[in-house]
C-alpha cells in the first residue's frame, strides 16, 4: 500500500483543481490525495496507507470534526502528522483543534511549506520502524483489524516508551481497552496524561474507561473539568450525557444531549446517546430501533448491549438475547465484535443451543484473531454439554 | 547568499582624509547605513589602519597631505591581502593634478567635491552591494565538509522543574520556535529535545523555562526526578492574564477556557484600555496577551508606550505577530496563527515571578544538572572578523556560543567560541546569522590567514579521505 497524505478541503472559496494546481513545483515526499468528502476518504483509505492529513478550512465547522474524528480512529490521534489550515482561527477551532492535541495552524500564503515539511517528518518518522509514531500507526491497524496478536506484540514494543512518552502510553491504553483489560487501560490512560496533562484524547480515553468499568461518578466529576477547558464540544456533552444515563439521571442526560445538538454533533454519536437514554428509561425495544442508524458503535455502547443481553438470557429470554446480539454485532466496532459473539454462544447454550453456541464460539475466536483463556473454558463446557445431550 | 546577509553584515570603512572634521560629518553619514567607519588623518596613517583593521571599503579624498589616492592604490593592490578592497575617492578639485593620479586605476567610484549626503551614502551603498556585500575577505565555506555534522553549542545548567516546565540557567535567550538538543554531562543521563523554550531575566540572570510535557525522548525519565523548585512559591495564581481580542465572544471564550486551565483572566476589545488597566491592577498583572496589534502599530511602539510600566511590575507583553522577539526585555512573540498549546506555554511562563527564581537557584541544596545544549548549524562563509551561519531559528544577539567541530577548535581556540551579532530570515525560512570571531590575541589579518590555512588543511584532509574511500569501493 502507498503512503499518502490526505489533503482535506473544507473551505469555500477553494477548489479541489486549485489546490493540485497550487501543489505542482513543491517536492514532496509522499503522495498527496484531496478529497472534501468522507466516502472519498473512505474510498482512498482501502488501497491506500493515509499516515498524514492536511485540513484545509475558513473556520471550525461539525465537518472538520468528523475528518479529525476519523483520522484520529482510522489513522491514530499523532497531533504531529496533522496540519490545519486556516487563514483567521477563531478561538472556537483553536479549542476544538485541541480536543485532538493539535496546536499547529498554518495560513494559506504558506502552507505548502508547512506541507511539506509534515511530510518530511512523517516520511521520517513511518520509515523508522523503531519510531514510537510508526509503532502506533501500525497499533491502530492491528486493533481496527482486530488483530490481537500484533496488538500484544506492538504493545510490548510501545510499554517501554510509555515510562517517558504520552503517545506510547496513550496508545497502550487504547489497545489494552480494546482488549478488555480495562484496569491496566486505566492505569496507561492516567501514565499519558502525567506526561502530558494537555493532552486532551487522554483525559477523554481515561473518562471513558472509568465509565466501562463503572466509576461513574468519577468519570462524570472529570469530565464536567475538562468540559470546562472548551464548552462548545459535543462530542464530551454526548459522553457526559451517556455517563448521567448510567447514573440514571435522565434529565441531565436530556438537556446534554439537547446542547450537543445546538452546537452541532456527530449523528452517529448523537445516536448512540439517544439509545443509551432509551435504555436508562427502560425503553429497550424503542433503543433497539435505532440500530438500524448506527455502525462503529464504542466499547461503552457495546458493553451495555452485551449487559442487557447478558439480563435477559439470564432472565429466559434466551431468544430475545439472541435477536439483540445479532443486531449488535452487526454496529459495534469490529475489534468488540468478538465480545458480542461469546455473550451469543453463552446465551445458546442457556437455551441448550449447543451446535449454535460452538458455532459462535468458533466466530469469537475468528473474531479476536485466535483463541484465549475464557473461550477455551466456555467452549469445554459447551462440547462436554453437548456430549452428554447426544448420549 | 543574498539579501538577508546584507542586512546583518557590519561593513567596516577606513575614511582617509586631511581634515578631521570632513572625516566627523562623513562618519555619522555613514552610521546611516549601519556603516562603521574609522577617520585616518592622511595616507601613512590610513595605511597602518587598514592593514589593522581590514576594512571592507575605503573611502579617502584625492589629495591628501602626505600623498594621494592614487599611491594608496597602488599600495594596497601591491599586497595580495588588500588588493580587492574597493577604494572610493571624493574628488574634492577637479584639477589636472588631482585627476591624473586617478587616471589608469580602477577605482571603485568617484564622488566630486562636497556632494549631497544622500548621494554619498547612495554611493558607498552601491559600492558595498556590488563589490564585497559581505566583506572583501569572505571565504565561501557553505560546502566544506565540517559543515556535515557541524553544531553550535553552549554550556547551561538545569536547576530543576517548576509546576510543568523545565528551569535551566540560560547563556542566551532562545527563540521560542527553536529546538535544542540537551545532552547531560553524565553519560548515565539520555539527551532530550527542548523547544518552546520561553526566557526570564531579572537583575544579571537569566533563565529559560522548556515545557516538559513536549519532551518525549528516553531522558525524560531523568527530566521526571528533577528536584521541584517549589511552584507553589514561585507561580503566581494570584496573578491576572489580561486577553486584548478585538472580537468580545472569542476573547471571553478565550478567557473561561484559560479558567479551566487554572489562569485568571480579564478580557478586553478596545486597545485604548490598555494603559488604564495596567496601571490600575499594577502588580497583579502577569501578562498582557494581545491577539493582534491595532493597523500602523509595531512592537517597538509598544515597548516605547508601555516598556517602563512593563519592567516597572514584571509584566510581560505576548504578542501573535510572529515576530522573534526576545522575551527578557518584556514583550515575546508567539506565531500570528497561534494554536492554544503555543499560547498556554507563554502564559504559563509569564505567571512565573522572576525575583522568586532568582532566589530559588541561589538554594545551595541544589546540585543541578551541567548540561551542554546544541542545535544544527552550517558555516556560510569566514571572513577577517567572524563570518556567516545558517540555521533553521534564530539566535539572538548577543549570545555566544560554540562551534562543536574540530576545524574551529582549531581556529577558534579549544571551546570554538563565536558571538551572534546580527540574524535575518532567508526567502527559505532559514535563518543567517552574522558572527565574530571571539579568538584573543591575533590580529584580524593573522586571523585572516589562519582561516586559509585550516581551510587548506580541511580541504587536504577531504580530499585524503575521498581518495581513501574510493581506493575501498568494491566494484
Amino acid at each position: 500500500m502507498k503512503d499518502v497524505c490526505l489533503i482535506v478541503n473544507l473551505c469555500d472559496h477553494i477548489e479541489l483543481d486549485d489546490i493540485v494546481a497550487s501543489l505542482s513545483g513543491y517536492d514532496f515526499s509522499l503522495e498527496n490525495m484531496v478529497s472534501s468528502s468522507l466516502s472519498e476518504v473512505v474510498e482512498i483509505s482501502r488501497s491506500n496507507a493515509i499516515c498524514a492529513q492536511c485540513v484545509l478550512c475558513d473556520q471550525y465547522s461539525e465537518k472538520v470534526d468528523i475528518f479529525l474524528t476519523w483520522f484520529k480512529d482510522h489513522v491514530g490521534c499523532i497531533p504531529s502528522m496533522q496540519l490545519i489550515v486556516c487563514d483567521a482561527p477563531k478561538v472556537n477551532l483553536m479549542l476544538n483543534m485541541f480536543e485532538y492535541g493539535l496546536s499547529n495552524i498554518a495560513s494559506f500564503d504558506s502552507w505548502q511549506f508547512n506541507l511539506r515539511e509534515l511530510h518530511k517528518h512523517v516520511e521520517g518518522v513511518i520509515n523508522d520502524n523503531s519510531s514510537v509514531e510508526a509503532k502506533c500507526l501500525r497499533l491502530t491497524q492491528s486493533i481496527l483489524n482486530s488483530k490481537h496478536d500484533d496488538m500484544e506484540a506492538l504493545e510490548l514494543g510501545l510499554e517501554d516508551e510509555a515510562d517517558y512518552h504520552y503517545l506510547a502510553a496513550y496508545f497502550c491504553a487504547i489497545a489494552l481497552e480494546s482488549e478488555g483489560k480495562l484496569d491496566k487501560s486505566l492505569a496507561y490512560f492516567k501514565m499519558s496524561e502525567k506526561l502530558n496533562p494537555f493532552f486532551i484524547p487522554a483525559q477523554m480515553g481515561y473518562c471513558e474507561a472509568l465509565l466501562l468499568v463503572g466509576r461513574v461518578k468519577e468519570s462524570v466529576s472529570y469530565l464536567r473539568q475538562i468540559d470546562a477547558k472548551n464548552i462548545a464540544n459535543a462530542s464530551r456533552k454526548l459522553v457526559l450525557a451517556n455517563a448521567y444515563c448510567e447514573l440514571g439521571d435522565v434529565s441531565n442526560a436530556k438537556k446534554l444531549i439537547e446542547n450537543a445538538k445546538q452546537i452541532g454533533a456527530h449523528k452517529q454519536q448523537y445516536i448512540e446517546s439517544q439509545v443509551h437514554l432509551l435504555i436508562a428509561q427502560g425503553k429497550v425495544g424503542e433503543a433497539l430501533k435505532l440500530f438500524d442508524n448506527l455502525d462503529e458503535v464504542g466499547p461503552h455502547l457495546a458493553s451495555k448491549l452485551n449487559d442487557i443481553g447478558v439480563s435477559l438470557s439470564q432472565a429466559g429470554k434466551g431468544k430475545s438475547a439472541l435477536i439483540l446480539y445479532k443486531k449488535a454485532h452487526r454496529i459495534v466496532r469490529n475489534d468488540l465484535k468478538y465480545k458480542v459473539s461469546l455473550n451469543a454462544a453463552l446465551a445458546c447454550h442457556r437455551v441448550k443451543d449447543f451446535n449454535t453456541a460452538l458455532k459462535y464460539l468458533k466466530r469469537c475466536e475468528r473474531e479476536f484473531g485466535g483463541s484465549f483463556e475464557k473461550l477455551e473454558k466456555i467452549r469445554r463446557v459447551v462440547q462436554s454439554a453437548l456430549s452428554k445431550e447426544v448420549n | 547568499m543574498g539579501h538577508s546577509e546584507l542586512k546583518i553584515s557590519n561593513h567596516q570603512v577606513v575614511l582617509i582624509v586631511a581634515r578631521r572634521e570632513r572625516g566627523i560629518a562623513l562618519k555619522n553619514l555613514l552610521a546611516r547605513i549601519h556603516c562603521q567607519a574609522i577617520i585616518a588623518m592622511g595616507l601613512y596613517e590610513g595605511l597602518q589602519i587598514i592593514i589593522q583593521e581590514m576594512p571592507h571599503l575605503v573611502l579617502t579624498e584625492s589629495s591628501l597631505p602626505d600623498g594621494d589616492a592614487g599611491l594608496l592604490f597602488d599600495r594596497l593592490t601591491q599586497n595580495s591581502t588588500f588588493r580587492n578592497t574597493p577604494i572610493l575617492v571624493n574628488v574634492l578639485r577637479k584639477t589636472r593634478k588631482e585627476l591624473e593620479s586617478l587616471a589608469k586605476r580602477n577605482f571603485a567610484g568617484f564622488f566630486l567635491g562636497v556632494s549631497d549626503p544622500s548621494l554619498i551614502v547612495a554611493k558607498v551603498g552601491e559600492v558595498i552591494s556590488s563589490h564585497c556585500v559581505l566583506s572583501p575577505y569572505h571565504q565561501d565555506t557553505e560546502h566544506c565538509p565540517f559543515n556535515q555534522n557541524l553544531s553550535l553549542a553552549a554550556d547551561a545548567r538545569i536547576l530543576g522543574r517548576v509546576g510543568s516546565f523545565l528551569v535551566s540557567t540560560s547563556p542566551f535567550a532562545f527563540d521560542y520556535e527553536s529546538k535544542w538538543i540537551c545532552s547531560p554531562c553524565s553519560d548515565a543521563q539520555k539527551p532530550i529535545k527542548l523547544s518552546y523554550g520561553s526566557n526570564i531575566a531579572y537583575e544579571n540572570q537569566r533563565f529559560s523555562l522548556f515545557p516538559i510535557p513536549a519532551i518525549v525522548d528516553k531522558g525524560r525519565v531523568w527530566v521526571e526526578k528533577l528536584p521541584s523548585l517549589g511552584a507553589a512559591n514561585l507561580i503566581s495564581t494570584e496573578k491576572v492574564v489580561v486577553c486584548y481580542h478585538p472580537d468580545v465572544d472569542q476573547g471571553e471564550c478565550l478567557v473561561r477556557s484559560l479558567l479551566a486551565y487554572g489562569v485568571k483572566g480579564i478580557s478586553i476589545s478596545k486597545f485604548e484600555d490598555i494603559k488604564t488597566l495596567l496601571l490600575n491592577y499594577k502588580g497583579q498583572i502577569a501578562s498582557l496577551f494581545l491577539h493582534e496589534l491595532p493597523e500602523g502599530y509595531t512592537v517597538k511602539r509598544l515597548e516605547d508606550q508601555f516598556g517602563d510600566i512593563v519592567r516597572k511590575y514584571g509584566s510581560i507583553f505576548i504578542v501573535a505577530n510572529g515576530g522573534n522577539t526576545d522575551q527578557s526585555i518584556g514583550v515575546c512573540s508567539i506565531p500570528k496563527l497561534y494554536g492554544l498549546m503555543t499560547l498556554l506555554y507563554r502564559i504559563f511562563a509569564s505567571l512565573l515571578d522572576p525575583k522568586k527564581l532568582v532566589a530559588a537557584s541561589k538554594n545551595l541544596s541544589l546540585k543541578g544538572h551541567d548540561v551542554v545544549i546544541s542545535t544544527g548549524a552550517q558555516v556560510l562563509g569566514l571572513d577577517e572578523s567572524g563570518g556567516f551561519l545558517r540555521a533553521h531559528y534564530p539566535i539572538f544577539k548577543g549570545a555566544q556560543l560554540g562551534l562543536d567541530h574540530v576545524f574551529f577548535k582549531n581556529l577558534l581556540g579549544a571551546q570554538g567560541r563565536i558571538e551572534i551579532t546580527g540574524s535575518a530570515m532567508t526567502d527559505s525560512g532559514m535563518w543567517t546569522m552574522r558572527f565574530t570571531s571571539v579568538a584573543k590575541g591575533l590580529s584580524k589579518s593573522k586571523y585572516l590567514e589562519k582561516v586559509h590555512l585550516e581551510l587548506e588543511k580541511a580541504i587536504e584532509r577531504a580530499d585524503q579521505a575521498e581518495t581513501f574511500l574510493n581506493q575501498k569501493v568494491i566494484p
